[in-house]
């Protein structure tokens, strides 16, 4: 401790060590939370396409083409060790080769500080809904918003939220002619 | 940029050097111990992180510039004695001569 660089280097290493154990007691502070809510999802007219995925083989397979509408409100899940959500809509139906199908549809990062509270309605989905194969006529499909914690110190928690919908796609196959004009499938 | 000859002077004595090492530990555990409960009332970590760094800039202020209550004690050092008129007598003489002049 007799040199000033000494005294120096022992000061920083103190402030070091006490920033960690606060954030140690950060991380179990949360560590029981369950960040879990309640959110409101809605279809509208679905349709159900048949082409050819030109990103994948040269195939043609079955194209979900609907409308969503999202209502909640996340302000509650931005406790102090949250740094930001990443929210996706999933869609999960079964088909004769598959048991399970899951295809993600929307996605959104939210951060600390920006608006938590959606009422989306009549949106497109982000991302097409190819099914692998020709399986989505007159299909259940049931659709569920997760979201997943991004903290500061602490687990990446996967959260499924409550109040997920299901819905059925039409018998037929619809042309292109008579697809809304906000849909999201190729014209 | 270790052995540069200041102009003022840098080191503490001894008993500087206990005050102001267990000076600059209560400062940084209390700032850190406040931060940490007003963090927890707002649910804003970076407050947590904002108050210690603010303690620490206190105890940078307090403790590492050799301030004079730090020098209250200065080190005793023992009378030089000029070897110079011993420098052709052999060490035990130079022992016994020592115990003479005591």
């Amino acid at each position: 401790m007799h040199s000033f660089f000494s005294r120096l280097n022992t000061l920083f290493a103190f402030t070091l060590t006490v920033l960690a154990v606060l954030t140690i007691g950060v991380f179990f502070s949360t560590f029981f939370e369950k960040y879990q809510d309640t959110v409101a999802i809605g279809v509208n007219k679905p349709i159900v396409k048949h082409m050819t995925d030109f990103s994948a083989n040269r195939k043609k397979n079955d194209l979900g083409v609907l409308q969503l509408n999202l209502d909640m409100n996340l302000d509650h899940l931005f406790d102090w060790n949250v740094k930001q959500l990443f929210l996706y809509l999933v869609a999960e139906y079964m088909t004769p080769t598959n048991s399970l199908n899951q295809v993600v549809l929307w996605d959104k990062i939210i951060r600390r500080g920006e608006n938590a509270r959606f009422n989306l309605h009549d949106i497109a989905t982000k991302y097409y809904f190819w099914d692998d194969g020709e399986h989505l006529k007159s299909n259940n499909v049931t659709l569920t918003l997760g979201w997943n914690i991004i903290s500061n110190a602490g687990r990446l928690i996967h959260v499924r939220a409550n109040g997920s919908t299901s819905f059925v796609f039409p018998d037929n196959y619809a042309t292109s002619r008579s697809a809304s004009s906000k849909s999201s499938g190729q014209e | 940029m270790i052995d540069i000859e200041w102009p003022f002077y840098t080191h503490m004595d001894f008993c500087g050097q206990k005050k102001a090492e267990r000076l600059f530990q209560i400062i940084i555990f209390l700032f850190g111990i406040i931060g940490f409960i007003i963090g927890y009332m707002m649910q804003q970590f970076s407050v947590t992180i904002y108050s210690v760094l603010l303690g620490t800039f206190v105890s940078v202020l307090l403790t590492l510039p050799p301030w004079p209550i730090y020098r209250n004690n200065p080190i005793e050092w023992q009378k030089t004695i000029d070897s110079r008129i011993y420098s052709d007598i052999s060490a035990q003489s130079l022992i016994t001569k020592n115990f003479e002049s005591l």
